[in-house]
């Protein structure tokens, strides 16, 4: 079992032309937990998985990952990016991306071993996906691409996993397979670190959560932050000022700090 | 000397062809300065490049089957070459994986290729070695004679009249092409209409700037333009401006120097006042925002000034007047700025004094000292209660956000935590 | 001889060309290597007058100060003042452009480079332009430059493809796994950069974008392996250059324009083979589940 801390963020800040998208984020996430990052539309949940993984570099602040600097843990990081950021039209096989999972390991020259070969046919194996491995990856329903995502970062090896929406455009068989998934992954000692939007199925996916919109609105087991309070200060009204004040950063092109 | 003998005799007109020359160059630049707005604000700005290469072929063709150079067959090749290119890129993205981009590259190389490969057949069978043919690669102004500029000048009123008319769709087409055909534009026809037009433009334009830098000539003086105005009114007119008068000047450097083709310098000069708007333009250009960044330093350097005798009137409320270092000792900034921080607030009125009988805050000083207090502790209230911040994080972000809170985010700010006493730190909350 | 000299230069052109065209098709970055392939001009104007030769390294040297400033217009424009993406790069590269037509003007005689000859090169008098090592004549020097190019290409593309491959699918990913996805794309451009000033002398600069664009775009509607995307758009290249230069000589027109042609006719036909079959196969699905 895994302990200690996962991430861990200080005033981790965005700025995109001027706005901030996340804005002085600070939080310590424990290990070995499947935890939820949620919130409205644009409240910055996928620019909070870069920022921590180093995707984008953040204009202020910093993140830790397992108490390291990132680059000491890289290896041990994987990430499921949202479905609609590649083109699926890529001329390219399932086992192709896939084994795109290896390279982080083999570099970048070294030829995949046999035992590179049995862990990505386990990956798809995991996935349900093996039948699917010489097919191509323009050929495949919404549901299955997300799939081969999830079997590339299993290929990974990795201790945490970063997930943007992996239920996204997939059915309900394939969602509760993919969470017993993550279920068995977590009681391997993994850390899981989920964008989701569904509220009905949250409380049963997470055990900790992160409910984001731009800042931080609350941190912490599920059952402590997932009320109908927490809920209406994430989705509801009552940040305006705060979105009035970030547009009028960008209106006056104002510093969010100086010297 | 001969030189300036040229250019005077260029401006004056002395010579017949001149004229000629001159009215040429000026239609044809300012005719596609006017449609290059929407090139450039339907963001078509490539297919501009892709539409000025295809027509070499249908100009080749049009030598060919007329076997002269006759400008009139040459513009209906041109338009018609042009127009087969565009509905091919459309349609080769449309019904394959091929992106657009790929598209463009291979419509606009492939169509220049097979130009290039008409245009040398001509010139080596003999028939055409004279044609001047090559003169539409880069475009040579001097070579237009009295019916061109009939041609053109008709042509161009005809663009011209209908680009008005339809002035108010074509600009709904271009800022929201979702929502023009949602309120029940015809924007099937619209799209149909502003192409042919733009063809047209470009099929004439190559004749001043030839093909290679046509597409400059539709999206540089529009780009230049965006810089001065958000009107598309103002902009279409500033586009068709400074087109026409590097239409001029490139034609004037042409006809000048012998051998130079007019192209290259009627783009180098839309494309030096393309910078010099970046530059000096008063919407979006660099000298607005220095402006407005130096605006702002200085409201940050007031406000932090200021705030610091907050402090120092708390410690010692008999305003008897401060002293320089005293003033420095709790201020989080270089000796020079906080001294040009004393200066900004002497001006306005804030503070009275100077190093030798010290500092102190006028009334109006006391206000504003207590303003900026007051909004840097409601927003580290704010904050704290909202985003439950630990009150050790609060401190930092307030002072970036302070001076921009307006008069009525702070009534905001103030109803919604309800008139508070106390900020996180226990601390007064000034009113 | 001389004709197989030509079809060789074009070939190994064509070789460099879908190597990385079929990299930039994939990233959406065809009209970047446009930009490219026009904006080098002005470098190569200035180096080739100063050393008033052809010498490659000057050129490349000039061509990638050329490259540099190109780029920093486009930011200045796009991120400085804030001007959209397509009219940055459209004023940028046109601008250089044309200050390396009106530089060959300037120079004019002093230059033996000519206005048409940028846009269309010269490949028919590679097989004059001849090396000696000592009295033996080894072939053209434009092959020997290209043949150098080519192995430069290859090698930095086997020794970085999967780091190539990765970024260009998903850079997100790349980036997650410790990647330096900027690094990898300059690592590209810079590639590119080097095959348009190579291909200048023989192609010139709008010809080399229907060598980057058009191979890979027709490979690209034949396989779904990126690895044979690659393998494949190097053949056709070479087949439109062997079927281009004879067309040439039949019309007596220029080399390169009609290998462009042959390379957008080759496209024509696999495109509308590629869409007759997948309509043929919509139209059995329909017929079947009917
Ligand atoms: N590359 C970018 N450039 C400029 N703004 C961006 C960029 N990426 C994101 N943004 C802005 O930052 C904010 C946060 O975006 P982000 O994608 O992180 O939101 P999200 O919570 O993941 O939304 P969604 O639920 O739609 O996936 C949004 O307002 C978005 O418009
Ligand atoms: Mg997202």
């Amino acid at each position: 079992m895994m302990t200690g801390n996962s991430v861990e963020t200080h005033n981790l800040t965005v700025i995109y032309n001027k706005k901030p998208a996340i804005w002085n984020i600070d939080f310590t996430l424990p290990a070995g937990k499947i935890i939820g990052v949620m919130g409205p539309n644009g409240s910055g949940k996928s620019t909070l998985l870069k920022a921590i993984m180093g995707i984008i570099e953040p204009n202020i602040g910093y993140a830790k990952i397992f108490d390291k600097d990132l680059d000491d843990v890289r290896e041990r990081v994987s990430y499921v990016p949202q479905r609609q950021s590649v083109d699926w039209d890529f001329p390219a096989s399932v086992w192709d991306v896939v084994a795109m999972g290896r390279y982080a390991r083999k570099g970048m020259l070294k030829r995949l071993s046999a035992e590179d070969k049995s862990i990505i046919e386990e990956s798809l194996e995991k996935v349900n996906m093996t039948a699917f491995a010489q097919r191509q990856i323009s050929q495949l329903s919404g549901g299955q691409q997300q799939r081969v995502f999830l079997a590339r970062a299993l290929a990974q090896q990795a201790d945490i996993y970063f997930m943007d929406e992996p239920f996204v455009g997939v059915d309900a068989a394939t969602e509760e397979a993919i969470i017993n998934l993550l279920k068995s992954m977590r009681d391997q000692g993994k850390t899981l670190i989920v964008v989701h939007h569904d509220l009905h199925t949250a409380q049963d996916y997470f055990e900790w959560m992160v409910l984001l919109n731009t800042r931080l609105v609350r941190v912490g087991p599920v059952e402590d932050v997932f009320n109908q309070e927490t809920l209406t200060e994430t989705y509801g009204g009552t940040l305006t000022t705060l979105s009035k004040v970030a547009s009028l950063l960008q209106e006056k092109s104002f510093p969010m700090r100086h010297k | 000397m001969t030189f300036i003998r040229e250019i005077i005799s260029f401006f004056t007109f002395s010579e017949p062809n001149v004229k000629v020359v001159f009215l040429g160059s000026l239609i044809l630049c300012a005719i596609s300065g006017l449609v290059g707005t929407f090139t450039f604000l339907r963001k078509r700005s490539l297919i501009g490049d892709v539409i000025s290469h295809a027509v070499l072929p249908g100009i080749a063709l049009a030598f060919i089957i007329g076997h002269q150079k006759n400008v009139l067959y040459l513009i209906i090749g041109a338009t018609i070459t042009g127009w087969i290119s565009t509905y091919l890129v459309e349609y080769i993205t449309r019904h394959s994986k091929i992106k657009s981009d790929t598209a463009i590259a291979l419509i606009l190389s492939v169509f220049f290729g097979i130009g290039v490969l008409l245009l040398t057949h001509i010139q080596h069978t003999g028939a055409g070695s004279q044609s001047g043919l090559d003169q539409f690669i880069f475009g040579r102004a001097s070579a237009m004679n009295q019916s061109d500029i009939v041609l053109f000048g008709s042509v161009g009123i005809v663009i011209l009249v209908l680009t008005l008319i339809f002035f108010r769709g074509f600009s709904i087409l271009s800022f929201d092409e979702g929502y023009a055909n949602a309120i029940g534009f015809p924007i099937a026809w619209l799209k149909l209409i502003l192409s042919i037009i733009t063809v047209i433009t470009v099929a004439m334009g190559v004749q001043a700037v030839g093909v290679v830098l046509m597409s400059a000539l539709l999206i540089t003086p529009a780009a230049a333009a965006r810089f001065w105005t958000n009107k598309i009114h103002i902009l279409a007119i500033l586009a068709v401006l400074f087109a026409s008068i590097s239409g001029i000047i490139g034609s004037a450097v042409s006809y000048t120097y012998n051998g130079m083709p007019t192209g290259p310098w009627i783009v180098v000069i839309v494309s030096l006042l393309a910078f010099l708007s970046a530059i000096i333009g008063s919407k979006t250009g660099i000298l607005k925002s220095w402006n407005l960044r130096r605006r702002n330093n200085v409201k940050i350097l007031k406000e932090n000034t200021i705030k610091l005798f907050y402090a120092l009137n708390s410690e010692q409320p008999d305003n008897s007047g401060f002293q320089f270092s005293e003033i420095a000792e709790n201020a989080r900034m270089e000796n020079t700025t906080l001294r040009s921080g004393l200066k900004l607030l002497r001006k306005e009125g804030w503070l009275i004094g100077n190093d030798r009988q010290g500092y102190q805050t006028t009334e109006e000083g006391k206000r504003e000292a207590r303003a900026i207090v007051r909004k840097h502790r409601l927003w580290e209230l704010y904050i704290s209660k909202y985003m439950h911040l630990q009150p050790d994080h609060v401190h930092d972000d307030a002072e970036g956000i302070e001076h921009v809170i307006t008069p009525e985010i702070e009534r905001e700010l103030e109803e919604q935590l309800d008139f508070p006493k106390l900020d996180p730190h226990n601390s007064e909350i000034p009113y | 001889m001389n004709d197989i000299w030509i079809i060789i230069t074009a070939s190994l052109v064509a070789a460099n060309a879908a190597i990385l065209g079929s990299f930039l098709i994939m990233r959406r970055m065809a009209m970047v290597g446009d930009a490219i392939s026009h904006a080098v001009l002005p470098g190569i104007v200035i180096a080739y007058f100063l050393t008033n030769s052809r010498a490659s390294f000057p050129m490349l040297m000039g061509a990638a100060a050329s490259g540099m400033i190109v780029t920093t217009f486009i930011q200045f424009f796009n991120k400085k003042v804030k001007l959209q993406n397509d009219a940055s790069i459209g004023i940028s590269y046109t601008f250089l452009f044309a200050v390396g037509i009106i530089l060959i003007s300037f120079f004019g005689s002093n230059v033996d480079l000519d206005q048409e000859c940028v846009l269309y090169g010269e490949i028919a008098y590679v097989p004059i332009d001849t090396l000696f090592i000592g009295e033996l004549n080894i072939g053209p020097r434009q092959f020997w430059i290209l043949l150098t190019t080519l192995i430069i290409i290859v090698s930095a593309v086997i020794m970085a493809y999967r780091k190539l491959v990765l970024t260009t699918f998903d850079e997100a990913f790349a980036s997650a796994i410790g990647i330096n996805v900027v690094f990898w794309q300059y690592y590209l451009m810079a590639g590119v950069s080097l095959t348009t000033v190579v291909s200048f002398e023989s192609v010139g600069a709008v010809l080399v974008i229907a060598f980057i664009a058009g191979p890979p775009a027709t490979a690209y509607l034949l396989t779904h392996s990126f690895k044979r995307m690659i393998y494949l758009s190097i053949l056709i290249g070479i087949v439109c250059s062997i079927i281009g230069y004879y067309t040439a000589v039949w019309l007596n027109g220029s080399i390169a324009g009609a290998i462009s042609s042959v390379i957008g006719l080759v496209f024509a036909i696999v495109f509308a083979v590629d869409l007759f079959k997948r309509r043929q196969v919509s139209r059995q699905v329909t017929q079947t589940s009917n």
